[in-house]
């Protein structure tokens, strides 16, 4: 993948052009484009991070239970006529 | 072929996810890898979030919501607004699960509950019922 930085266009509430601006006049960052891509990266890694705990949780699961569990689910969506995706 | 019918989760299991519930979160992963979708509607995480108000509950619930198979459904509009206020008044049910009644009558949608108990309730004085799934292992 490329590492060399793409301009690209987007659209702003006021406020948060506002704001934008205020953090590059008070000397907190040295463009618009600085502030947008720190928020961004934050948010990425708060997604990250909140795969991460749900996966961390899921891998203490009792394999055997939840097969149980989404047979039994199945099992009901099939009585009531809806068409479910296969379990592995 | 078509495709897999969505799940609407409800406030019940939305809340033991931000618990932590090992199994039911693997569940909800298992789901994901085989393509099911689900659907988290809005109001119904911020029951779950009430219930457990806590930053890894958040964290459990932004991760679930991170999933490539569930999509958060917002509310939408003052139509929307008034069919959930008619099935609160109608079936008692709280806002949060509310929300999710209004989502899976107009989708046509299963409701995936740990409570059926509670749904056939609701369902009772509503012209047409809604569908209920109970998630439980048969063996307890």
């Amino acid at each position: 993948m490329s590492e060399k930085k793409q301009p690209i266009t987007i659209t702003l509430p006021p406020e948060l052009r506002s704001w934008a601006e205020e953090q590059v006049n008070a000397g907190k960052a040295p463009s618009i484009s600085a502030v947008i891509s720190e928020a961004l990266s934050e948010k990425a890694t708060r997604d990250r991070r909140a795969r991460a705990a749900l996966k961390a949780r899921a891998a203490q699961a009792d394999p055997e239970r939840v097969r149980r569990m989404r047979a039994h689910v199945e099992a009901q969506a099939a009585a009531l006529g809806f068409r479910v995706a296969p379990g592995e | 072929m078509s495709s897999p019918t969505p799940y609407i989760i409800d406030t019940g299991v939305l809340s033991d996810i931000a618990r932590g519930d090992a199994d039911l979160i693997g569940l909800m992963q298992d789901y994901d890898k085989t393509g099911q979708p689900l659907v988290v509607p809005v109001l119904a995480a911020v029951g779950a979030l009430l219930d457990m108000p806590t930053e890894e509950a958040s964290a459990l619930l932004a991760g679930l919501t991170a999933f490539d198979s569930v999509e958060i459904a917002p509310l939408d509009g003052i139509e929307q607004a008034a069919k959930i206020a008619d099935l609160i008044g109608r079936t008692g049910l709280s806002p949060w699960d509310a929300h999710v009644a209004a989502i899976a009558d107009v989708a046509i949608c299963p409701i995936l509950t740990l409570d059926a108990g509670k749904w056939n309730e609701a369902s009772g004085p509503l012209e047409d019922p809604l569908f209920t799934i109970e998630i439980a292992d048969p063996d307890q």
